[in-house]
């Protein structure tokens, strides 16, 4: 029963990472925070289910399509959101901007699909047994390509010319200005990055929850996940998410309605004990 | 050398007068049936609950900086605290209030103690995971609160030399709660606490070199903002005899953020305009049927993008403007610099 | 009667790899202007930082009257009385020049929040403003937003500001930066008005003119290290300091 429990976490906590890897590929290159990114990963839920049953295309349809659909999501994202508040001097603006999208997303998805929750069929169907428990083979599939995503993200930023630019654009773009890189194209593609990060997510995660506007409220454990994992780390993040997917997963065995609670109760334990997160360091600001 | 003050009454005790005048109107002629009807007094006195909410948001978000998801939380705190207490514990509504102001207060100091350690944004992600977390209870423990069928037969507000029969008595009550707690945050911003909240908002550094200690300041904010929204709730549990889990979700913080940004995050009068618009306008939106939360979402980036100061924000700019105008011509105009001086302000 | 109030003693810092800070030892008077120079990046900045208490020493101590404070955290030293200012002017954007000045009374009287609500009157804030701004020698519109103000008023603003707080030590950082000549003097009398009532001053600056003319003792660094202390003509002809410069003598502003 644990096995499966910790595969159930570490799938769940996987789905957390890829919401909160875009989240702080968009912190880190334009400095606020996104707050309608789990409306985002549910759009991606969507998205994928009408490829799927609407436009009825197979897998390889869908993850192509879908990824171009991500993408101009992206930028129409990045346009409304950011791009006109890109100069003003309070940060509030822009994740005030964030919350009335993520008010509109909302609302544009349930007009658009109606408010009853769809299904989806998984990627892989069908269960896999271990030891005295059923496990859905679309856990593993998750671990599976959520790992595969995240190494091609790590190798586009650590290898890439594109990722280059965009590392530089996050660490300091009026540097980046100066030595003439297209920092908006560096955003533009950032954007639509995570929003493909979190589409993908909401494809996995559509057939263990239904499709339906509840599934923004995920966002909840990755923004923990990152607070977990400490300031601004990636790294942080993934290991962040995927402990609190297990905690998630194991706090199961004491109660079930209450794993949000816990969830967020060990967070704030955590931030008494160690408010720099795991892996976090202590910023020092030049004065 | 400093120019010489305007004679006269000052701005405040224009505002503190003005305020008392409004009160004394209010308890002894308005309203009634004939001026509105009963649905919009009930509407209206939402209207002022979240009102009194915002303004918690106002001290935190319009002085401080911070941006918080908590005060649906808090809300929910002092709405169950107040319906658990009236109705298992058979208190009285008022001492009820009380109580619940109290715990809210406790509350947020001890939470924000704990999430103040978090910078900025980081700090509102997990705000929203303490309303969430809030929420998680109030949803789910059934033998206290009630579980998503919430709370039912709360009495209604008793202060002893008055009792709230109808929407109308409870509109002179909480009319005059909100003055007060206006007049309240209003004095804030011109106390020393006012001054080092808005320092450790635009520059932290500088705030602790100037002697603030800017992590019990903001602390300080959250209990404050805490213990508004602790009353608001518990109002809202009085007014409405029957309280359930769904208002007290984190969404909703975001539509109090909005309230305040849409109002003008610098003013405390905002928190006003801000909140009554946005919970009278959806009254008389209703042509909009199912699009309305569509252009909601979307009249809010809008706002954000057109003006950001939000709407008192914008008249301060006109008055600023005006202002500047007013002195160019009269530098002009006079050669002395004594004779400017003597004037005065202009235009407050 | 020139007490000491602030003492750096082995004072080490160094961020990552690179060290800003090398075993410095500096003092500062009461009534004393101390002058605090050096190349650009050698350090100076970052010093009055691990006094004001933004950054935290790596090893070494600083004592204030005596007094160990390495530990104590920024928001109390200033209460202690170590107040300064920035190279750049930090205010508070978006309100009036009035409120900007009266955290500077808020420090003198530090009364708590609660008590302040309740309008406890502290020290005549309007009187000693005036005083200084007589010296500072320009009329002030209260409710002006601060940042309408030129550059030059601000930068001598700041250092009312602090002034207003009464503080036993004051550190300026390049408050010359920027100004024209006439404001420069003003700045000047400024902290001779401070260091007439006893006030201890340390002061970082690139414009010679007025290092040598109102420093009473000055410190150099360079990469970290104090390369030189003592008055300013002895200063002026040290080998090392003038090698330091490149030739220097004369910097820009």
């Amino acid at each position: 029963m644990y096995v499966q429990l910790a595969i159930t976490g570490v799938s769940m906590g996987m789905l957390y990472a890829l919401m909160a890897m875009g989240l702080i590929l968009i912190v880190k290159a334009v400095g606020v925070l996104n707050f309608a990114h789990g409306q985002l990963f549910m759009l991606g839920a969507y998205i994928t289910w009408m490829l799927t049953y609407q436009v009825n295309l197979p897998v390889w349809g869908v993850a192509l399509c879908g990824l171009v659909c991500f993408a101009i999501c992206g930028a129409v994202y990045m346009f409304t959101c950011y791009w006109p508040l890109r100069k003003s001097p309070w940060k509030v603006t822009v994740i005030i901007s964030t919350l009335g999208a993520s008010i509109a997303i909302k609302e544009l998805v349930r007009l658009i699909w109606g408010s009853i929750p769809l299904t989806m069929e998984p990627i892989i169907p069908g269960v896999i047994r271990i030891g005295t428990a059923y496990l859905s083979y679309q856990y593993l599939f998750i671990i599976v390509i959520g790992g595969g995503l995240m190494a091609g993200v790590y190798i586009l930023f650590e290898r890439s010319f594109i990722g280059k630019i965009m590392q530089a654009t996050a660490q300091d773009r009026y540097a980046a200005n100066l030595v003439g890189i297209p920092t908006g194209v560096a955003i533009l593609c950032t954007y639509m990055i995570s929003l493909s990060l979190s589409g993908i997510g909401g494809w996995l995660a559509a057939p263990l929850f239904l499709v339906s506007q509840s599934l923004g409220n995920l966002a909840q454990k990755a923004f923990a996940g990152i607070v977990l994992g400490g300031f601004g780390s990636v790294k942080g993040a993934i290991v962040g998410c995927i402990l609190i997917g297990l905690i998630e997963s194991f706090s199961i065995i004491i109660t079930d309605s209450y794993k949000d609670a816990i969830v967020f109760l060990v967070l704030i334990l955590v931030l008494i004990i160690r408010p720099t997160g795991i892996f976090g360091e202590k910023i020092a600001e030049k004065a | 050398m400093i120019k010489e003050k305007r004679k006269g009454l000052s701005l405040t005790a224009s505002v503190y007068l003005l305020a008392v005048l409004a009160c004394v109107l209010t308890f002894v002629f308005f309203p009634q049936k004939s001026v509105i009807n009963k649905y919009m007094m009930k509407v209206t006195n939402e209207g002022l609950i979240y009102f009194i909410a915002t303004l918690g948001l106002c001290v935190m978000l319009g002085m401080g900086g911070q941006v918080t998801f908590s005060t649906a939380g808090m809300m929910g705190i002092g709405a169950y605290s107040t319906a658990i207490a009236t109705t298992r514990f058979g208190m009285a509504t008022l001492p009820a209030l009380l109580l619940s102001v109290v715990l809210g207060g406790l509350l947020s100091f001890v939470i924000g103690l704990a999430l103040f350690r978090l910078k900025g944004s980081y700090f509102s992600f997990a705000s929203i995971g303490f309303t969430t977390l809030l929420f998680t209870v109030f949803s789910n423990w059934m033998e206290v609160t009630g579980g998503p069928d919430g709370i039912s037969r709360i009495p209604k507000l008793d202060l002893y030399f008055f009792q709230c029969g109808n929407y109308y008595d409870y509109f002179r009550v909480y009319f005059v709660v909100a003055i007060l707690c206006f007049l309240i945050v209003l004095r804030m911003r011109r106390t020393s606490f006012g001054r080092s909240l808005a320092s450790v908002r635009d520059d932290e550094i500088a705030a602790s070199c100037l002697g603030i200690n800017t992590y019990m300041t903001k602390v300080f904010s959250f209990v404050i903002a805490g213990v508004f929204a602790c009353l608001a709730g518990a109002m809202y549990a009085l007014h409405s005899n029957y309280i359930s889990p769904e208002p007290f979700k984190y969404d909703q913080s975001a539509i109090y953020l909005i309230m305040v940004m849409l109002g003008g995050v610098d003013s405390t009068f905002g928190a006003f305009i801000g909140s009554m618009l946005l919970t009278i306008l959806p009254e008389n939106m209703r042509f909009l049927k199912s699009y309305y939360k569509l252009v909601y979402g979307v009249g809010v980036i809008i706002l954000m993008v057109v003006m950001p100061m939000g709407i008192m924000g914008f008249v301060t700019m006109l008055k600023n403007k005006l202002r500047a105008y007013f002195k160019k011509r009269r530098a002009d105009a006079f050669q002395d610099e004594t004779e400017v001086a003597q004037d005065g302000g202009m235009l407050t | 009667m020139a007490e000491c109030l602030l003492e750096v003693r082995n004072v080490n810092k160094s961020f990552g790899g690179v060290v800003t800070a090398e075993n410095v030892n500096m003092t500062v008077e009461g009534g004393q202007i101390r002058g605090l120079i050096g190349p650009n990046g050698a350090g100076k900045t970052t010093l009055l930082n691990l006094i004001s208490g933004i950054y935290e020493v790596d090893s070494g101590i600083i004592l204030f009257k005596g007094k160990d404070i390495t530990r104590l955290p920024a928001h109390k030293r200033a209460r202690l009385g170590i107040g300064r200012t920035f190279q750049q002017p930090r205010f508070m954007n978006r309100a009036s020049a009035k409120d900007n000045l009266k955290i500077g009374t808020d420090l003198l009287n530090q009364f708590g929040y609660i008590e302040s609500f309740f309008g406890k009157r502290g020290h005549n804030f309007d009187q000693e403003l005036n005083e200084l701004l007589e010296i500072a020698g320009f009329i002030l519109d209260f409710e002006d937003p601060i940042t309408s103000l030129p550059y030059g008023q601000q930068k001598l603003l700041e250092i009312v500001r602090i002034l207003l707080a009464r503080p036993a030590v004051v550190l300026v950082d390049e408050p010359a930066a920027g100004l024209n000549k006439q404001e420069q003097e003003r700045a000047a009398q400024l902290l001779y008005k401070a260091v007439s009532s006893g006030t201890g001053v340390v002061l970082i600056e690139h414009t010679m003119d007025m290092v040598m003319s109102v420093c009473d003792r000055i410190t150099v660094l360079n990469f970290g290290r104090v390369i030189a202390e003592g008055l300013p003509r002895e200063i002026a002809n040290n080998k090392q300091v003038i090698e330091a410069y490149l030739g220097g003598g004369d910097d820009d502003a």
